[in-house]
């Protein structure tokens, strides 16, 4: 059984509800004959994947659809081994860079090299070329964005690259102009509304309107979540009258309950008991920037208006330290014991200098 | 600081005493007719491999453990280490906890049961893994208590045999088609190879192997390359078929920690880290996750050697080498004290130390032949020793690190007592202008750059120290603020960020700025509050988060198998927390990273000092992994360990060391 | 190696593979000749009195993207040994291809020490060396740079080389002070614009003057990246169900541009007074100052998020606003650029964008009120 943002992920451009004017753009596109390469961008759960599928369908027919895995080996110019499960039908293949890591420019180059080499065989084919997808593009490194930018143009012929990547801030740009650029923005309140109600349709259920407007405001543009929510909620209690936190993943009650304790108290001890929950969300794979965002935005809903601004500003100023250092608990903590003293100097009226009056 | 003559004079002994045991060992692998021609060949022979595959040999492939027996017997008493002469014979002699032999015991003998109502059981007694650090008697105990059941033991070691090396595909091949054969070999033929030399080429018949299989154990400690993911699959594979196969003996894994290092911190915030992370001998790579997961496999950790036991151990091996006819006499306590001290809970070193310590003749042992030497106070005595100690053992470590943390943490500053006289260092000329007034400090007792020198670890593993450490010194957040922000100063200059691949070019300023920050941070004199130093506990949730890596892994490929989409890593693990339990087929293990229940306890912390964990007693020591003496920390009061029979090193020592 | 068989002659040329129809357009109208190069006027002179005297230094070709340094070069190679020995006479070597130091050592020193043949009867100068053209040579490591800086001496006799890079500085000193150096500016908008009108008249593109002008100014000087967007925008259109003309607001969208209305009312939000001399409705009016701005802001950046934007684009375009306001003092300007660089920093350093803008706003907002 497999989940229902899964099951009913639409198949077809026709069946896409939001957007209208980007599917009809994809529709002619795909029909005209001189398919680009591509680069889908939009924030997570906008619908870009889906897109890509639908797009791959309306180029290639419903035979995109079957897919098989290949498992394949690489050889990296230190001559390791390099296994990787790759996901592909006769018509695309997709890569996503994370499974390869480090090596992603010899396996892209290879992959790239290969398709770009063989003929499409099948004769009945709508098209004469074939798709690559590349997923997580943001996550290429530079080394593989680099060699990707030639050979885009070197194999035109036989080759379309379509990207998919949250934004085009981590690409370069000779990428990006030999991309045509397509931004998924998230659906609106009112088009998750109508996704959430044709779900609960096709399982055959009614879903009230609190509930929805609920989930929606939850998920914040993010379908994917939403339909997640709805259906942990329906597992949760049938009748969908609990409260949507039910439903939520476990982490996010827990992001709420760690802001409470740093607004408690503020003290060495303290920190040393947020440590231990930091590390906790740290082990249980959330991802540090997720962990301090969410922290982050459940504290300033909960100070006075003059420390909000502070506290983004030290967010995003550990964030930045996150990225650049190794260990993200040091900056986890160091942003906390910097809000806990904000908090505390508040209180207790004293002034803080003013650290970022320029 | 020691006389020039002492600190020369260990090595030479050392050396030659290194040469005639390396003599000691070729004399009694070679066998006398075959002569000394190639000496070095021989030497590299494993002792107990199969020879790949070669039919002729089978008698000599599979050996039973008999070699320490032989070499007793054969060798002269004077150039065999220690290590191997007094090995323990009987489950007394162990330096082990009791309860870990108990339970190693337990396990082996509910391994053997073969009464009828045991079979179910049996099914997870097959598979058993030794975890912890080396030198902790994990390979003795299987040996003595296998000596104890009468069971022989039977060791696979990888062969080495040239050809093999540098060539991936032979080695890969023959690794598995080897084990495969060892694991079947071990289980039917080896008995009959010994017991009934004349029926060894016969083919096995059912009947015979029901009970040969019941006096054997099967020991690895010698790992095939698991970093290498063929080989790995068919180590694995070969575990797997061990397990299904229906008569055998109990296989016995000895995995030894790599230990501790700063770059695995390092590299584990990176993107390569996560790559890297199977490269790492350990119990997650050695066994298929999911038998531990079972309970196939039994893991039983070992912890470092109480200091008691390791003492204890010692004196009697002491005893029993210098005995009357011994021209040498034994070395002083304090000499053992150092020994038993710096030895990190590892009791071969320690034992190694101790050889070579003899050799020496200490300035603190009764043999002390210099002339000035019994005149030496015995303070000064103690610094000759550990001076001596220092120069031939690599594993005191932890006592310069508990020093070193205790200079930094302390911070100690001229002035910080009124009565005291010492002459300040002169003043730089002026005083800071008014706006950085804040950042005037008395002058510093410490100094960095020679702790640069000093320092037994990286700047990355010691900012993991500071920073498990550093909130029991501090009085007011103000300092928390400033220690925690140079903590993330110092760790953006550190290895390999994800972005910056050459950051290392500002390494070598990690340190100083670390060490000048927090000691620039901390309030002097730090108050005195009985402060324990703790190990970090961050190798510990980085082991966690791998261990949820991989899983958050299997559930992308499950959603990839059933639906064929590829979900990103982050969105599994942050979306799908709420649903997956509902989801018939979803593979079980996701708890991992799904299940995070909110709780006030404190999290556990392992205490560091001179001795390392093996301080706090053999009880406490041995009871931590089953999580009834946490170490409180968190809620502000810090345990005092009152009933404790070893020695802190007072606050006035870590200032003058 | 694509950019060898060039379309001008070697159109007959049985290898070329490309179909014409998606051939980039940046190849397909790259210059024959060093006379057809855009607005190089003082480089083009210098390159011209080489074809002449058929002697040509090392040379050093830098300058932004897009300015034709790679086209300069190609055209005057094959200027000066026509297409019959252009394969023969010249490598070139990007980025993409391996370049460390053991291909310098082997694959460029070996072409390098070939003694070219000699030619007659070529209408074409056909000079008696090679020419090794290192496209994007300033990602080549210094070492490999090292190890070129000896092969560039030895055989220079026979071989002449061409670097072309973006930044001149990357270039280390002994290899740049062997090579003559020649800067390119970018384009003037007159030569962009007239490339451009060129081009879409060849390839029968409805396009207005706006959209042209909406082409020159998101790709800032940078021919090549007008010519793509010029070719994507004509791509849509032309499969489009009804074809139109390219409106400006499509080029912005090809490009990655954010939308001015998005990025005024962004503006508006953080306190940058938008009333002033600029008519535009803006949805959420003159910035609300006052208890409400945290949330104010930071809804404004979640919306602008959800939407998917590009937070370093909508930061390079306020700055231009910022920078270009009409009533804004200096001192406010000034205060604007230094939080616009530092979060410009952050984000290259790989900051999450929504904090980031988050950031930006908060600032920006104090540093106005």
């Amino acid at each position: 059984m497999s989940l229902w943002v899964d099951q009913y992920r639409p198949r077809t451009l026709d069946d896409l509800h939001y957007h209208p004017e980007l599917s009809a753009r994809l529709r002619s596109l795909a029909a005209s004959g001189d398919f680009p390469h591509m680069l889908f961008y939009g924030p997570s759960g906008a619908g870009k994947k889906t897109r890509i599928a639908c797009t791959l369908r309306e180029l290639f027919g419903p035979g995109v659809e079957k897919l098989k895995i290949d498992q394949r080996v690489f050889m990296t110019p230190s001559k390791r081994k390099l296994d990787v499960n790759i996901v592909q039908s006769n018509f695309h293949i997709e890569i996503t860079p994370s499974d390869v890591g480090i090596y992603d420019r010899v396996v892209i180059q290879e992959i790239l090299k290969e398709i770009a080499q063989t003929q499409q065989v099948d004769l009945s084919a709508k098209q004469r070329f074939k798709v690559v997808i590349i997923n997580e593009a943001d996550s290429l490194s530079r080394d593989a964005q680099a060699a990707l930018r030639r050979t885009m143009e070197k194999y035109m012929s036989n080759m379309r690259v379509i990207l998919c990547a949250n934004s085009t801030s981590k690409l370069i740009a000779p990428i990006k102009s030999r991309c045509l650029l397509i931004r998924v923005a998230a659906p609106s309140p009112e088009e998750m509304g109508v996704a959430l109600a044709r779900v609960a349709k096709k399982e055959k259920f009614d879903l009230p309107d609190e509930a929805a407007t609920q989930i929606v405001s939850d998920a914040a543009g993010n379908l994917r979540k939403a339909i997640l929510i709805l259906e942990a909620l329906k597992m949760q209690s049938p009748d969908l009258t609990s409260n949507i936190s039910v439903a939520k993943p476990d982490w996010e009650t827990y992001c709420i309950k760690v802001a409470d304790l740093i607004l408690q108290e503020q003290s060495a001890q303290r920190v040393m008991l947020v440590r231990g929950k930091l590390y906790e969300l740290l082990s249980h794979c959330i991802p540090p920037t997720t962990i301090l965002k969410t922290i982050a935005s459940h504290l300033v809903d909960r100070v006075d208006e003059s420390l909000k601004a502070d506290i983004m500003h030290w967010a995003a100023f550990y964030e930045v330290r996150m990225c650049t250092g190794s260990k993200k608990i040091f900056h986890l903590e160091a942003w906390v014991v910097k809000v806990m003293s904000l908090y505390k100097h508040f209180f207790y009226g004293i002034d803080m200098p003013d650290d970022f009056e320029i | 600081m020691l006389p020039k003559s002492t600190k020369i004079a260990p090595a030479r002994p050392t050396a030659r005493s290194k040469a005639k045991a390396k003599t000691s060992t070729l004399t009694f692998e070679t066998p006398p007719s075959s002569g000394s021609k190639k000496p070095v060949k021989l030497l590299s022979q494993p002792i107990f491999s199969l020879p790949s595959s070669q039919e002729t040999s089978r008698e000599g492939s599979v050996q039973i453990e008999n070699r320490k027996g032989k070499q007793r017997a054969q060798s002269p008493v004077d150039d065999q280490l220690w290590v191997d002469k007094y090995e323990p014979q009987t489950a007394e002699d162990l330096a082990v906890h009791k309860r870990k032999v108990e339970d190693v015991r337990k396990w082996l003998g509910e391994a053997f049961d073969s009464s009828p109502g045991s079979t179910k059981r049996r099914k997870y007694r097959r598979i058993l893994a030794l975890t912890g650090p080396a030198g902790t008697g994990k390979t003795v105990t299987i040996r003595v208590l296998a000596k104890e059941m009468n069971v022989q033991v039977v060791e696979w070691q990888n062969s080495v045999d040239g050809g093999a090396i540098g060539d991936q595909d032979f080695d890969r091949e023959s690794f598995s088609s080897k084990f495969q054969a060892f694991l079947s070999r071990a289980t039917t033929y080896s008995t009959l190879t010994f017991d009934s030399p004349t029926t060894s080429t016969a083919p096995p018949t059912p009947s015979l192997l029901q009970p040969l299989s019941n006096n054997h154990i099967i020991l690895i400690e010698d790992f095939p390359n698991v970093a290498h993911a063929g080989t790995r699959d068919a180590f694995h594979t070969a575990l797997r078929s061990f397990l299904a196969s229906e008569l055998s003996c109990p296989l016995v894994l000895v995995i030894s920690d790599a230990g501790l290092r700063g770059e695995v911190a390092d590299e584990a915030g990176t993107a390569q880290g996560r790559r890297l992370r199977d490269e790492v001998l350990s119990i997650r790579n050695v066994v298929p996750p999911e038998l531990v997961q079972v309970g196939l496999v039994t893991e039983i950790e070992f912890n470092p050697v109480a200091i008691t036991l390791l003492r204890r151990a010692i004196n009697s091996i002491v005893e029993a080498h210098f005995t009357a006819s011994n021209p040498h006499l034994p070395p002083s306590k304090e000499a053992i004290d150092m020994v038993v001290q710096s030895a990190n809970g590892d009791i071969r070193s320690a034992l190694m130390t101790l050889q070579f310590a003899c050799i020496v003749d200490l300035p603190g042992s009764g043999g002390a032949k210099r002339g000035k030497g019994g005149k030496l106070s015995k303070r000064a005595k103690a610094e000759a020793t550990r001076g001596i100690l220092a120069s031939i053992t690599q594993r005191e470590q932890s006592l310069v690190l508990f020093h070193l943390l205790g200079k930094l943490l302390y911070n100690k500053r001229f002035g910080d007592d009124p009565e005291e006289k010492e002459e300040w260092p002169p003043e730089l000329p002026g005083s800071l202008p008014p706006h950085l007034a804040h950042h005037e400090r008395r002058p510093s007792k410490v100094d960095p750059n020679a702790l640069y020198g000093d320092s037994p670890i990286d700047t990355s593993l010691l900012s993991l120290y500071l920073h498990q450490n550093y909130t029991q010194y501090c009085d007011e957040m103000d300092e928390c603020e400033a220690i925690s922000d140079w903590l993330s100063i110092a760790d953006t200059f550190g290895g390999t960020g994800d972005l910056w691949p050459h950051q290392s070019t500002l390494a070598p300023y990690a340190f100083q700025t670390l060490t000048r920050g927090v000691l620039h941070s901390l309030p002097t004199p730090v108050a005195r509050r009985n402060q324990k130093i703790f190990k970090p506990e961050f190798f510990d949730h980085l082991r966690k988060t791998r261990d949820a890596e991989g899983v958050v892994a299997d559930v992308v490929a499950w959603i990839e198998g059933t639906s064929g989409v590829r979900w990103g890593e982050d969105e599994v693990s942050t979306e799908l927390g709420g649903v997956l339990k509902f989801v018939d087929g979803a593979p079980r293990s996701h708890v991992a990273f799904t299940h995070l229940p909110y709780s006030l306890n404190p999290s556990r912390m392992e205490q560091l000092d001179e001795q390392d964990a093996a301080a706090l007693g053999d009880t406490a020591a041995e009871e931590r992994p089953e999580g009834t003496h946490g170490v409180g920390q968190g809620t502000g009061e810090v345990q005092i360990a009152e009933d404790r029979e070893r020695e802190w090193l007072s606050d006035d020592d870590i200032g003058e060391f | 190696m694509f950019l060898k068989p060039q379309p001008a002659k070697a159109a007959a040329a049985p290898k070329h593979t490309i179909d014409p129809q998606t051939q980039p357009w940046v190849e397909k109208y790259r210059p024959k000749t060093i006379d057809d190069i855009s607005a190089q006027e003082h480089t083009v002179e210098v390159l011209r009195k080489t074809l002449v005297s058929a002697n040509l230094p090392h040379m050093l070709f830098y300058g932004p993207p897009g300015t034709g340094k790679t086209s300069t070069i190609l055209a005057l190679s094959r200027q000066l040994f026509g297409p019959e020995h252009f394969r023969t006479r010249v490598l070139e070597l990007n980025a993409s291809d391996e370049r460390g130091i053991s291909i310098v050592r082997e694959k460029i020193k070996t072409f390098a020490r070939q003694t070219p043949r000699a030619t007659s009867g070529s209408e074409y100068p056909c000079p008696p060396y090679k020419i090794i053209i290192l496209d994007e040579a300033d990602s080549m490591t210094q070492d490999a740079q090292a190890a070129l800086r000896r092969i560039m001496e030895t055989y220079a006799r026979i071989t002449r080389f061409c670097l072309v890079c973006n930044y001149v500085t990357r270039i280390i000193e002994p290899l740049a002070s062997r090579c003559s150096k020649f800067r390119f500016q970018p384009l003037d908008i007159a030569s962009t614009r007239f490339r451009l009108e060129h081009i879409a008249s060849s390839e029968n593109v409805p396009i207005s003057p706006e959209a042209i002008a909406a082409l020159i100014a998101t790709s800032e000087g940078d021919l090549r990246r007008s010519i793509t967007y010029l070719q994507s925008a004509a791509r849509l259109s032309a499969s489009a169900t009804s074809p139109a003309p390219i409106t400006p607001r499509e080029i912005q969208e090809i490009a990655g541009v954010v939308p001015d209305v998005v990025v005024s009312s962004f503006a508006a939000t953080l306190g940058v007074d938008m009333d002033h001399g600029m008519d535009m409705d803006l949805d959420d009016g003159p910035a609300s100052k006052g208890s409400k701005g945290f949330d104010h802001v930071r809804g404004k950046v979640q919306e602008v998020m959800k939407d998917g934007y590009s937070a370093a684009q909508l930061l390079s375009q306020l700055h231009d606003l910022i920078m270009l306001h009409p009533t804004l003092t200096s001192r406010q300007k000034s205060r604007c650029a230094l939080i616009l660089a530092e979060v410009d920093k952050s984000l290259s350093d790989g900051g999450d964008e929504e904090l980031q803008l988050l950031e930006l706003g908060l600032r920006i907002h104090k540093a106005l009120k």
